[in-house]
């Protein structure tokens, strides 16, 4: 591998050679950057004052704050390598580590987009996290980004290096929580899944009034490794995700699921790859939206099935329930097939509340408003019947209640 | 229990229903049947308060109250119930918390307090037992992949739950194998009492085999053309409408 200097001037050539998108560009269509970069930033982060995270606190888990300046507490990481068998490392510490040095930038290259190129040039840290071959962890690791209003906006560039060795568990959450006034995140996962390891990974975005959150994940999956990553997105300016699952060996297997939870303004943007690249993978997607107010949503995935991937399964979903006639939505579910012998089915549907089922429910004693909530939240519950970790699904439990609460209170 | 007088009710600018009079006292049991597009479902969606349609003229007196200056809800926890043609299937909202929101809300309204799980799990296991079903049933999300005969049987559930004194039962019968059938009929007629009334509404005798109606009567183009006992229903499964229709044409209208 190239040194993480030279990796970050390759990135700085790419973005100054290419700029920043436009809505002229076709994944970009939907979603206007313009607020993200026309503004000045200081760089680093801001962390809040006390540090209480209320809404995102797992009850049983290795919780790593990265605003906090935790991460940068060595004797934490030993301790929680102690208990836990793992190893987990700053990224900036970890230049010659040999499994950085092997993987750094390769499951999401930086040329990939603009913003993977932003990070790369400019990461000011990261963590690399590695489960050993037949570890299986028992309590979810949970990383914590909380982001306090500061006098001026800031930007954090972070990047995660995940390993799962040979059959190996573990549940990873990912949660971002941002209070700050136009702060801007771009964070970069890589994440890489060996033969028979299965990981449940969750993200979780609680977006500030005026924040803008950016994620680029890629997932490499071998032989029979399976993950179910699960996203969830409420609040916020400006939320886009990016992820690309390579299904690369015999057997993998992956899940994904989305909810995003739109209201005033806000923008949540999912796109997604995923690459049926070894014959016999299975993959599940269902991505699920509620917009309110003036919100809007995209979602954009593509299931690419290659020559060689014979015997592949893929489901490709997106439903979205539109609360206001001025939230609006954007849906491009694609597949393209180059085998033979698979199975796929892809299919999107957007609608209001089914008045008929409200009915239904006032025609038993509950009111229309009740009806209502009980209506949306079942829509949005669904997404999480998946879960296996019950402190992961209280948290979103909550937090689809909270939201129902706020847009009821707002009348919307 | 109710006195519906002169009722006409119009949807997208047509008029279904033409007159419709029905009083139904405590303890009885109504069968109306009728042709397809008659108005029968008509009128059991104006009775329990559905919107989209436009009441023209007419009044419905429920238990001494202007039933239709209330709300559907309202409506419901005055005791009022509705058993659908077609239940409607509500993804993501288990049978469990469907069923509880629905008691405490009718509880609330009448001053009552609130159940809390256990003792509503308490309340429906018995009831589950009644219609034939099993407790898993109380964990499937509200109708969602239900057989036919499941969805009805779901119906009579809440019917029996919610214990209504008044239910309306828009072709419960339709649908249902002759278990299931037999299984809806005990259900009703266990929850009969001589303050419950019932107004059914079906296309067959079969369903009458099991139940003792007070009265049948024929609705023909959004009216009451026809009232009669038991009998009635046998004329018309031997003879068809088409001599009710015969008739009708030569009475004076209204």
């Amino acid at each position: 591998m190239t040194s993480f200097n030279a990796s970050r001037q390759q990135a700085r050539e790419f973005l100054l050679d290419n700029g920043f998108p436009t809505n002229k560009d076709e994944a970009w269509r939907f979603t206007n950057i313009q607020p993200i970069i026309n503004q000045e930033y200081d760089y680093g982060f801001h962390p809040p004052s006390n540090s209480s995270n209320k809404n995102l606190l797992l009850s049983d888990a290795y919780q790593i704050n990265i605003h906090s300046g935790e991460y940068n507490n060595p004797d934490q990481f030993s301790e929680f390598s102690l208990t836990s068998g793992c190893t987990i490392e700053r990224l900036v510490s970890s230049e010659n580590n040999s499994t950085v040095k092997a993987l750094f930038s390769t499951i999401v290259p930086a040329h990939q987009d603009a913003f993977t190129a932003l990070n790369t040039a400019l990461f000011q840290d990261g963590l690399i996290f590695i489960v050993p071959d037949n570890i299986r962890l028992d309590k979810p690791v949970h990383f914590h980004l909380e982001n306090e209003i500061a006098n001026h906006p800031t930007n954090l560039n972070f990047r995660f290096l995940i390993i799962l060795g040979k059959n190996s568990k573990c549940t990873i959450v990912l949660s971002n929580e941002g209070v700050g006034e136009s702060s801007f995140s771009n964070f970069v996962t890589e994440i890489k899944l060996s033969d028979n390891s299965q990981l449940d990974y969750h993200v979780i975005q609680f977006g500030g009034e005026n924040d803008h959150q950016i994620t680029n994940t890629g997932i490499s999956l071998e032989d029979n490794a399976r993950v179910h990553a699960q996203y969830f997105s409420t609040g916020g300016k400006t939320i886009r995700n990016d992820l690309t699952v390579n299904l690369s060996g015999q057997g993998a297997e992956c899940d994904i699921r989305g909810l995003i939870l739109g209201k005033n303004n806000g923008l949540i943007d999912n796109h997604s790859l995923i690459n049926h690249i070894a014959p016999n993978c299975t993959s599940n997607e269902i991505f699920k939206g509620v917009l309110t107010d003036t919100s809007h949503g995209v979602f954009d995935g593509l299931v690419t099935v290659f020559p060689n991937a014979q015997l592949t399964s893929a489901n490709q979903k997106n439903q979205t329930l539109l609360l206001s006639k001025d939230a609006t939505t954007n849906s491009n579910p694609r597949l393209q097939i180059n085998a033979d012998n698979v199975k796929c089915s892809h299919g999107s549907t957007t609608g209001e509340l089914d008045m008929d089922a409200v009915f239904y429910l006032q025609s038993r004693g509950i009111s229309e408003e009740m009806a209502k909530f009980m209506l949306i939240q079942g829509f949005a519950l669904e997404i999480l019947d998946s879960i296996s970790n019950e402190s992961v699904k209280n948290i979103l439990q909550q937090a689809i209640e909270k939201y129902l609460i706020d847009i009821k209170r707002t009348g919307s | 229990m109710i006195i519906i007088n002169n009722l006409h009710a119009k949807i997208d600018g047509k008029s279904i229903l033409n007159g419709i009079n029905l009083t139904v006292k405590p303890g009885e049991l109504h069968v109306i049947m009728g042709p397809n597009g008659a108005g029968k479902s008509t009128f059991a969606n104006v009775l329990s308060g559905k919107p989209g349609y436009e009441i023209t003229e007419g009044s419905v007196q429920y238990l001494g109250k202007d039933l239709l200056a209330m709300s559907p809800e309202v409506r419901a926890c005055e005791g009022l119930f509705l058993s659908f043609q077609y239940p409607i299937a509500i993804p993501g909202v288990n049978n469990m918390y469907f069923l509880k929101a629905a008691m405490n809300a009718i509880r609330k309204y009448r001053g009552d307090s609130e159940l809390d799980a256990m003792d509503f799990l308490k309340v429906i296991r018995e009831k589950l037992k009644e219609v034939n079903l099993d407790d898993s049933f109380i964990k499937r999300p509200v109708n969602e992949g239900f057989s036919g005969g499941e969805k009805k049987r779901n119906e009579i559930l809440q019917m029996i739950v919610l214990q209504p004194t008044l239910s309306i039962l828009d072709e419960t019968d339709s649908g249902l194998d002759i278990d299931a059938l037999r299984t809806v009929a005990e259900g009703i007629n266990n929850f009969r009492n001589s303050d419950r009334s019932f107004i059914l509404i079906t296309h067959y005798q079969r369903m009458l085999d099991y139940l003792e109606p007070d009265f049948i009567h024929i609705l023909l183009d959004g009216k009451i053309v026809k009232s009669g006992d038991k009998s009635l229903a046998l004329d018309l499964e031997e003879r068809g409408y088409s001599w009710v229709k015969d008739q009708s044409s030569q009475l004076p209208k209204a």
